[in-house]
């Protein structure tokens, strides 16, 4: 059993390193910069899509979804406000429908069971730059390579 | 012959009916079940309804296999366009990482299409005894509209910009309100609420009662604009706190305790959530009278936000 657990990790993770390698993640970041939201909610949609994708495999066509399903939830989680559905789709440029993503959104939610609130990188970072007192130029390369 | 045209028009006829039906029931299947259900995705029996809110309903309900008692919320959200609203997906995500005595512990979350049954500890006899004594609605925890008496009125007005100010705005009320003995801003709707927000009113003719330095405290408190509200530093250091030689029930004491607790939880209000106290005072049977919520324990009422639903118990009179 353990074995077909891992081979199934694996897959999972292979599908999630081309997932950051091509398309779905740094789309995203562009994404959430259009979107006015906050770093907070660009770094929990990543550890979303993982977390999502260490459970489950997709087809590579859903990634995208998903990468913007969790966006969806990250910034209902984190942010002051959330894109709406529509704009996502079109920013995906219609190829998912609107029942496709409110269906991901509870799929993502019942496999995750509920539990958005993860530790991000950022959340760490923020306070040891506080602790280091750093100066802007520490800050942007901190940043850089988180 | 036109006997059996009479018959077969009038079997279509039955049978369009029996389909409508069909849809009707399947269509009320597939949402919140308009009836009390027997029970819970099969894994809890109803065994009652403790009360009901515009969210939903809360079950007393048994599991089955273990026997264990748990108070259900189910939450619909078929209104919202079968989109998951972000004040749950708060409310849960929060209360999944919570565990303290003082907060309503969540057991289990089970989701459907169109619903998320929370499972929650069954708040002990006490709550019980409240919600039978008081025949059943007047629990605050559920009763959604108590809330909007502590509105701040850049939420009322729809303001997507309001901050920490909205808190300083809900103690002012239940400051108010702890002079008076009743809700100052209490009406209907959110219509009147703002009507009766900015009626021009001279609040030291309604708190005569109240020394002057508290009245300028609550006026500083209820400042219309959030800019130039009162913060929470600036309430602590008012004059109306500089001699303490009170009884520690009383209202200066009550207020700083209040106050106290607002900047703790910054966390949790930025996510959009209300604080509220337990119930323990209702213990007392002095203080839960006539049905209504003691004004007594309604200090304890930290935060008022719009969609949020009250979920956190604090013990701020511990």
């Amino acid at each position: 059993i353990s074995g077909q657990k891992k081979s199934q990790s694996t897959a999972a993770m292979s599908a999630h390193d081309e997932l950051t390698a091509s398309s779905s993640l740094p789309g995203n970041g562009s994404v959430h910069f259009k979107f006015d939201l906050t770093p907070e909610t660009l770094y929990l949609t990543v550890t979303l899509v993982d977390q999502y994708l260490s459970q489950v495999s997709i087809n590579k066509s859903d990634m995208q979804l998903v990468g913007l399903t969790a966006l969806l939830l990250a910034s209902k989680y984190e942010d002051f406000w959330h894109p709406r559905v529509k704009d996502l789709i079109s920013i995906s440029a219609q190829s998912y429908t609107r029942d496709q993503m409110l269906g991901m959104e509870k799929l993502i939610l019942r496999k995750l069971k509920f539990r958005l609130n993860t530790p991000t990188p950022y959340v760490f970072m923020v306070r040891f730059l506080k602790a280091a007192q750093s100066d802007k130029k520490l800050e942007h390369m901190a940043f850089f390579l988180i | 012959m036109t006997e059996e045209n009479a018959d077969a028009q009038s079997s279509l006829n039955l049978f369009t009916q029996l389909v409508q039906c069909k849809n009707l029931f399947g269509h009320a299947h597939a949402t919140l079940p308009s009836n009390r259900p027997d029970n819970i995705e099969g894994i809890y029996e109803v065994m009652g309804i403790l009360g009901e809110g515009s969210f939903g309903r809360v079950y007393r309900c048994k599991h089955i296999r273990t026997g264990e008692i748990v108070a259900i919320k189910q939450i619909d959200f078929r209104y919202d366009q079968n989109a998951v609203p972000s004040s749950l997906i708060r409310e849960v995500s929060l209360l999944r990482e919570l565990n303290h005595d003082n907060i309503v512990r969540l057991l289990n979350v089970l989701s459907t299409e169109t619903y998320v049954s929370l499972v929650f500890e069954l708040l002990d006899q006490d709550l019980g005894r409240y919600i039978s004594r008081n025949n059943g609605v007047r629990d605050p925890w559920i009763r959604k509209p108590a809330t909007r008496y502590y509105r701040a009125p850049e939420i009322l007005l729809d303001s997507s910009q309001y901050s920490t100010g909205v808190d300083l705005w809900s103690v002012g009320c239940i400051f108010g309100e702890m002079v008076t003995g009743e809700p100052i801003f209490g009406t209907k709707n959110s219509f009147d609420e703002l009507d009766a927000i900015f009626s021009p009113t001279d609040l030291s003719y309604i708190f005569a009662d109240l020394e002057p330095q508290g009245l300028h405290l609550l006026k500083m408190l209820l400042c219309l604009d959030p800019k130039r509200r009162v913060s929470v530093e600036g309430a602590l250091k008012h004059a109306y706190f500089n001699d303490l030689p009170d009884h520690p029930r009383s209202r200066r004491y009550r207020l700083i305790l209040l106050l106290k607790s607002l900047p703790v939880h910054n966390h949790l209000r930025t996510k959009g959530f209300i604080l509220k106290a337990n119930f323990q005072d209702h213990n007392d049977p002095a203080t839960s009278s006539n049905g209504r919520v003691p004004a007594d324990s309604l200090e304890n009422v930290i935060s008022c936000t719009p969609n949020s639903l009250p979920v956190l118990y604090l013990a701020c009179s511990k």
